[in-house]
């Protein structure tokens, strides 16, 4: 089993479990790095490839709702230019607000894709800027995983850096985000949250203030492009912090934090939309208090080598903790005196869990904004998350400056994706890393060719039984065991090993695939289904709809929707729109909501106030299509009433029995809000007869033709999941509404609801 | 004008009421006083009693009424939360003067007396806080549900919410009594300084432990794996400790119990730990029949914790189809 | 109705002694036209039976239009059953009338030479009323100024005759001049869809008369199919030399002209429509869009991306076109308008052919031509491959532009000559080759690779000396020492 060699490099016989090829050593330089690189492009080209279902499925267009928005600005950069888009206003969102959107956001993504197109299509690659933005994100992907090699090669050695490069390709984690035409800032952020993260390490590795301003500088890029930025604002710092506590302190970091704060602080000031937050409000102070205690310690330090005294190094101390706890106190002091912004709600959201759902509604209403159950971290990283601690733990093993950087970065990211379903993306990078040490390590000890020198269990000269009849292991023996080094013995073990972990390793690639296919490819705005046949099609009612709004309705028309659509809308129909996903005017939104939520009466002065030509419902009940608008209604419910508490209860909307139902036995609110009349407005008379039942809710629609008065149904779409309604315009001869409306069917009305329309209708006229 | 109108109409229910309901209204008020917090323990009986209202005689007092479930074989957690929190109002409301007083009682029906109450509502579940708007008098509302509920999954069973919902159906607005308790004033600053003392006699002890890798170690890991296993979730969402019936595993993809987290979390840590075994302990190993022994030993232990795990996961989502060596 | 019945009791008398001021070289012994009523375009054919009444006749004179009628967007002459190329028209001094002077080759008295005008009128028939619902019938109005057919000799006997497509709801009066005196018969026969009028006997010609009064005339009918236009039709055609590929692709907005929808649109009502005998006419569900035989690869997008609701079905024997069926994302109603793209890709060797030496000859069909509709602004546009050089057009039919230009497109160094022919106002008969002429000698294949070659070894080269400089500033040794 064992085949002795020439003698090592040790001088001594080495033990072999299986022979290896005879290479000289610049053989084995020259093939290691050709195959470093070839792996690594196949591992990039991987990383692109497994983000194409959805462009493979259907087709080249933009996914989902804030991609749309994206979408709509890169072309106002790529067609008007950088300064026409620096200081854009829209007036077509939050009519009649408009919205300076040049100020609002993070730029650094269609700044990038801008950048591209116009390299492009100055060497006459005429790319379509749709394409740019669908590709940028798989693009990307391909970088991440080149920077996750990078960094991890910092922690550990190429190997473990390629390992994880391939984790971090094709980890569903990151996938979720990333691919093709999920055009969002995330799409880049990942990868500059990665380099520069990795140009930080070597900076604190070497002290180089090259490498400090590089990483500086791609923090500005984050900033530029993505919110979370703020998560490298404060991991640096502390991984700074804890350096110092743990007496690590040198010249190295003091150079690279110095730097990198200064140029980095400077730079994210540059981005409007941030300004001069970095030294207002809290989420940055912890980096500047870092700067600050960084000179303090440096300072104590040249002081400590000109005076070689202890008690004046213990008064040092003392003083250092002074100044520290004073800072910290002047701090406190200006946050509470309002010189420094307190935490923003959707920070401080991360810490106080219970605090969006009571004060910011509109933010606890996004999905993604949920915590986090166990199954979808096992979904997004599948063996990874228990090799994940596995990782940790080894970095402690071995505990330098960088390992130490991982280890807070899992701690703090475990925390934030626990809280939040969407920061599993922050988590993702570090799980890939430490896993992929873990993995390493396991590999290259089972790997590992060379036999132990010694072996308790089968030398005879291991054990000797002194006179008092006690195993004891002489002295001789004892010298060979301190120098003999660790590792595995027999062939078999290192094979019952290494064959399990190979096969752990195709399953991960094919639970990422299916994960990848089944659950993040589907644009949402095109539904995959099948035919009768089994064939498949696509449902693309939402394409029709828009479509139809674009071509068939006036150029300033207002369309009015809950807020979900804004940025679609706005994309594809190119209309004017009350509200979008912008979290801008809380009001407007509640506005929108309380439309919905309120009788035709009381909604239509409110319509007429806002110059609202159509209204847009999202409708699945007939194909059961379950991300509809009444599936949503309770949020436009609770957001109105957070504004409106007298005019709109939510317990109104339940039966008596506190449930959720539209059939007969719905509450009288919900029976006349408009939301109800909209969405089952002529529903049953499809069913000519029949139980109209509800596909969604399962629910038989009681058949009461519904009757709409102030507005009338202008489009619905081939399955009726997008439903747009007209608003009348007042009545030329003054008549209220309902009368008209009798008047055009050439029906009899009845007393009552004409008196209150009508009244309703003259009070919106004379307020319009 | 309006108001005066208004006035009088109620005025004029009053005294039309006052026959019918003065009687009742008046020993409820007797009950009231000497319960303490202010609160009339109810049974099925008085409970209809307390919200009866006729067109003859309409009720002209509000009420609010908590269905609940105390004893303790009923095992109903949320109502020994609300409990005291349900005290604390009507207390406060006790330090009203008597004229107001007996335009709004408060109060209770547990479960043991009153299920033909909880059956005559169909109520599967308790606590329950309904509020019966008077029927005449100044303040009497038209609606046609006779009682509002108190939606406690969106308020949660907090002093601040159920207080302010209260004052504004209550005939006027109360502040929220709490009997002076000296003991933070007392125990908050000694604890501060005796802290502060016996950290530093401590100093020499304490210091080693935070200078310990292991303890850092162990917290992290520890850390990682509690918030790996969806813990915060359980703390945001207030999952329940284990299903009905006593099974670990939820039902669906985003729905867990507390019990399942701890057992993820052990098989995280137990594979973590054979990862690490396998990694760093065995090759130490000088023997190589000992360490024959822990390999297998340990590989098999990850094989077989991951089958089960992934086992799990396609319990917990249907459609996965991959499976390991179990189910 | 009423004015012309006053006005034909003068037109009677008058007919006769009106006295034909110019040589008569020619008379009709007969004409008989027939006008297609429906959609967009109306179609006129004349069958003219000439006879030529001197030696040596010359040329025919052949009105288009008089004084008074519409211009054809379009119009074709054959003699003898052979088809006429191109011919100017040219205005007649004396009248002003539209006319065209036609080679009919007659040598002596009494030959008779057949004539044969297809003429192509737009927007001739108008929606009465002009808004209906979603379920009502969809009626059209013709209006024209004149009845007879315009000509420049004396006609022995003319008929003319309506077809609509569905029933002839209504009309005004038909002219009752040139009628047999002892005729007692009603001078129009109406027959379901069909308006015969005449025969009329011993018409004067009319453009040359003095006083000669047309009639004019209004039908009012009912349709079965919506009345389509198109807005604007750009045909982008790319000449692809390497891939032997030529690829076009039309930018349409479709225009449903018909009836305006009164209120807005109801998806039940149109589910149910299904279900009824006759499917309400003003609603357009599908187009059939032939496109080239040989056609592949076809695709169907919009501003918006990818339609799905299309099928493509190849030639099914030699000679046939490919049929592309295309559903618009939601049904056209009146006055409804809808922006796509079709696009497809033909194999260039039947498309061009060389013509001595580096001289190519690329035939490009103008547009593809839909049965009764009308093309606003046609516009085609022709790439050619880079280097291409003198290039050359010729256009079987009048056309409003052609303007040359250069496009810069994938790996483009020099750029590709393009050619954009504009045409407003084209119907199906304007379905012909436009036929294009260029060299393109063999080194400019060559270019495209070399100047990649090129790019891609600068690139390296760069790349080689950068990763060579050593850009530290302070030495190796240095850094060494303070990672330590």
């Amino acid at each position: 089993m064992s085949t002795p060699i020439p003698p090592g490099p040790a001088g001594r016989e080495v033990k072999l479990a299986y022979p290896i090829p005879k290479i000289s050593k610049t053989t084995l330089i020259n093939t290691s790095a050709l195959l470093r690189f070839t792996i690594l492009t196949v591992i990039s080209a991987a990383a692109i490839a497994s983000r194409l279902f959805a462009v493979v499925r259907h087709e080249s267009i933009i996914h989902e709702f804030d991609p749309w928005f994206n979408y709509r600005a890169s072309k106002v950069l790529v067609n008007e230019g950088f300064y026409e888009f620096w200081n854009w206003f829209d007036p077509t969102a939050w009519y009649p607000l408009g919205r300076v959107v040049g100020g609002t956001i993070y730029p650094g993504l269609m700044v990038t894709s801008g950048i591209i197109y116009n390299v492009l299509h100055y060497l006459n690659f005429p790319v379509d800027i749709r394409n740019v933005c669908v590709m940028l994100a798989p693009a990307f992907a391909g970088l991440t995983a080149w920077a996750t090699y990078l960094f991890t090669c910092e922690m550990a050695d190429e190997s473990t850096g390629l390992l994880a490069a391939a984790f971090m390709g094709i980890v569903p984690g990151y996938i979720s985000r990333s691919v093709a035409g999920s055009y969002d800032n995330e799409a880049i952020a990942i990868f500059l949250l990665m380099f520069t993260f990795y140009l930080w390490i070597r900076a604190a590795k070497t002290g180089s203030a090259f490498y400090s301003t590089l990483s500086a500088i791609f923090y500005g890029w984050m900033v530029a492009a993505w919110g979370g930025y703020v998560f490298i604002t404060n991991m640096v710092p502390l991984h700074v912090f804890v350096l110092v506590l743990m007496g690590r302190f040198s010249n190295r970091i003091y150079t690279a934090y110095s730097s990198w704060y200064v140029i980095g602080t400077l730079a994210s000031m540059q981005v409007p939309f941030v300004g001069f937050l970095p030294v207002r409000t809290s989420e940055h102070m912890a980096a500047l208090g870092v700067f600050g205690l960084l000179q303090l310690v440096a300072f104590v330090g040249i002081v400590r080598r000109l005076v070689p005294d202890k008690q004046f190094q213990s008064l040092l101390k003392t003083f250092v903790v002074l100044a520290f706890t004073v800072a910290l106190a002047v701090l406190v002091l200006l946050t509470t005196s309002g010189w420094i912004a307190p935490w923003t709600g959707r920070f401080y959201s991360l810490w106080d869990t219970g605090y969006a759902k009571i004060h910011i509604p509109i933010i606890a209403s996004v999905s993604e904004h949920q915590p986090t159950a166990w199954p979808s971290f096992f979904f997004d990283l599948e063996m990874l998350i228990f090799l994940f601690p596995a990782g940790v733990f080894l970095c402690f093993r071995e505990l330098r400056d960088e390992h130490l950087f991982i280890i807070i970065y899992a701690v703090l990211s475990s925390y934030f994706a626990g809280v939040m379903v969407r920061l599993m993306l922050v988590i993702t990078p570090v799980v890939c890393v430490s896993a992929a040490m873990a993995f390493s390590t396991l590999l290259k000890t089972y790997m590992d060719p060379v036999v132990p020198s010694i072996d308790m269990d089968t030398d005879r000269d291991s054990v000797i039984i002194d006179e008092k009849g006690e195993k004891k292991t002489p002295r001789a023996y004892a010298e060979k065991v301190k120098a003999s080094k660790p590792g595995i013995y027999g062939l078999d073990t290192r094979l019952a090993v290494l064959t399990p972990l190979v096969c752990s390793l195709v399953m991960f690639v094919y639970h990422c695939t299916w994960v990848t296919s089944n659950a993040y490819s589907s644009p949402s705005v095109v539904l995959a289904s099948r035919n009768a046949d089994g064939s498949p099609a696509v449902i693309d009612d939402f394409r029709s709809a828009y479509k139809w709004l674009r071509e068939n309705t006036e150029e300033d028309a207002v369309i009015a929707s809950w807020w979900d659509y804004g940025y679609q809308i706005a994309g594809f129909s190119n209309r004017t729109t009350l509200v979008d996903n912008s979290e801008y005017g809380v009001t407007h939104i509640a506005t929108v909501g309380k439309i919905m939520a309120t009788d035709e009466a009381t909604a239509y002065p409110i319509l007429r106030k806002h110059d609202v030509d159509y209204l847009l419902v999202i409708f699945g009940g007939l194909i059961g299509y379950s991300g509809d608008d009444i599936n949503k209604f309770l949020w436009m419910v609770r957001i109105s009433q957070g504004i409106w508490p007298d005019e709109i209860q939510e317990p109104n909307y339940f039966t008596p029995r506190g449930e959720y139902k539209m059939d007969a036995s719905a509450s009288p609110t919900m029976k006349n809000s408009l939301m109800y009349k909209m969405s089952y407005y002529r529903f049953p008379d499809l069913f000519g007869g029949g139980q109209a039942v509800d596909r969604v809710r399962q629910q038989v629609i009681p058949n009461t033709p519904i009757e709409l008065n102030v507005i009338e149904e202008a489009f619905t779409s081939e399955n009726w999941i997008v439903r747009i309604f007209a608003v009348k315009k007042e009545d030329d001869i003054g008549r209220g509404l309902p009368e008209s409306t009798a008047f055009a069917k050439g029906t009899k009305l009845k007393k009552s609801k004409s008196a209150k329309v009508g009244g309703a209708k003259k009070k919106g006229s004379q307020k319009a | 004008m309006k108001f005066s109108l208004s006035s009088l109409a109620g005025l004029a229910s009053l005294l039309l009421a006052a026959s019918a309901q003065a009687s009742t209204q008046d020993d409820f008020l007797a009950e009231a006083n000497a319960a303490p917090n202010g609160i009339i323990k109810l049974d099925s009986a008085s409970y209809e009693r307390l919200v009866s209202s006729s067109p003859g005689s309409p009720r002209n007092y509000s009420v609010t009424v908590v269905l609940t479930a105390l004893p303790e074989q009923f095992k109903c957690q949320p109502c020994h939360v609300f409990d005291p929190v349900y005290k604390t109002v009507g207390n406060s409301w006790k330090k009203a003067s008597r004229e107001e007083r007996k335009d709004h009682f408060f109060g209770q029906l547990d479960f043991s007396d009153g299920q033909a109450v909880f059956a005559k509502l169909g109520l599967q579940s308790a606590p329950n806080l309904q509020y019966f708007a008077p029927k005449a008098g100044p303040r009497k509302s038209d609606s046609k549900q006779d009682f509002i509920t108190y939606d406690f999954s969106r308020n949660g069973f907090g002093l601040e919410k159920l207080h302010n919902w209260q004052s504004n159906l209550a005939p006027h607005p109360f502040p929220i009594f709490t009997p002076f308790n000296p003991i933070p004033y007392i125990v908050i600053p000694t604890t501060i300084i005796g802290g502060i003392i016996g950290l530093y006699f401590a100093s020499p002890y304490i210091v080693p432990f935070i200078q310990s890798k292991a303890i850092w170690q162990g917290a992290c890991l520890v850390a990682i794996l509690i918030f790996t296993s969806g813990h915060m979730w359980n703390r945001i969402r207030g999952a329940p400790y284990q299903n009905r019936d006593g099974s670990v595993f939820a039902q669906g993809f985003s729905q867990q119990n507390v019990i399942e987290t701890q057992v993820v979390g052990g098989i995280y840590g137990l594979l973590a730990f054979s990862a690490v075994a396998l990694a760093s302990l065995a090759p130490k190993m000088l023997g190589s029949y000992r360490q024959r022994f822990a390999v297998y030993i340990w590989i098999g232990v990850m094989i077989f914790v991951f089958s089960y795990l992934v086992k799990v996961f396609k319990y917990k989502n249907g459609g996965y189809p991959f499976r390991l060596f179990l189910g | 109705m009423r004015l012309p019945t006053l006005l034909s009791l003068p037109l009677l008398s008058l007919a006769t002694l009106v006295v034909e001021a110019f040589p008569k070289s020619y008379q009709n012994d007969a004409i008989s036209r027939s006008v297609e009523l429906g959609g967009s375009v109306t179609t006129v054919t004349s069958t003219i039976t000439a006879r030529s009444i001197a030696d040596q006749p010359g040329d025919y004179v052949l009105p288009l239009a008089g004084k008074t009628g519409k211009v054809p967007i379009a119009w074709e002459v054959s003699v003898n059953r052979n088809k006429l190329g191109q011919i100017a028209t040219s205005i007649d001094p004396e009248t002003g009338a539209q006319v065209v002077y036609i080679p009919a080759n007659l040598t002596q008295k009494d030959q008779l030479a057949s004539i044969i005008l297809t003429e192509y009128l737009a927007y001739q028939s108008k929606p009465l009323p002009e808004i209906i619902g979603q379920d009502e019938a969809q009626y059209l109005q013709f209006s024209s100024e004149t009845t007879f057919p315009e000509t420049a000799y004396h006609t022995k006997k003319m008929t003319i005759k309506y077809r609509a497509p569905r029933k002839i709801v209504s009309h005004s009066k038909t002219p009752n001049s040139y009628l047999p005196s002892e005729s007692t018969s009603k001078p129009y026969k109406l027959a379901g869809s069909s308006l015969n009028l005449g025969p009329f006997h011993n018409v004067p010609a009319s453009i040359k008369t003095v006083g000669f009064k047309q009639s004019p005339l209004t039908i009012h009918y009912d349709t079965s199919e919506p009345v389509l236009a198109i807005k604007t039709l750009q045909r982008f055609a790319e000449v692809g030399m390497w891939g032997g590929n030529l690829n076009m692709e039309d930018k349409i907005t479709l225009f449903n002209a018909g009836p305006k929808l009164r209120g807005f649109f109801s998806r039940l009502d149109f589910q149910s429509a299904r279900f009824r005998p006759t499917f309400p006419a003003q609603i357009l569900r599908e187009i059939t869009y032939p496109i080239p035989e040989g056609a592949s690869s076809p695709y169907y997008y919009d501003s918006i991306g990818n339609i799905s609701t299309s099928h493509f079905r190849p030639s099914s024997r030699a000679g046939l076109p490919a049929i592309l069926e295309i559903q618009p994302r939601f049904p056209l109603l009146g006055g409804w308008s809808f922006e796509f793209t079709v696009g497809w890709d033909l194999n260039l060797g039947s498309w061009m052919k060389t013509v001595g030496g580096d001289k190519k000859m690329l035939a490009v069909p103008f547009m593809t031509g839909l049965k009764g509709v009308v093309v606003d602004e046609a516009e085609l546009i022709v790439t050619l491959p880079e280097g291409a050089k003198n290039v050359e057009v010729v256009a079987p039919f009048p056309v409003a532009a052609v303007e040359h230009s250069v496009h810069k497109t994938y790996l483009d160094s020099t750029g590709r000559p393009r050619i954009t022919i504009k045409k407003a106002l084209a119907s199906e008969s304007n379905e012909q080759n436009i036929y294009i002429t260029y060299t393109y000698p063999f080194y400019a294949s060559l270019q495209k690779p070399a100047v990649v070659t090129l790019a891609s070894l600068t690139f390296f080269a760069i790349y080689w000396i950068v990763k060579r400089l050593d850009m530290r500033i302070a030495s190796a040794s240095v850094v060494k020492t303070k990672t330590e």
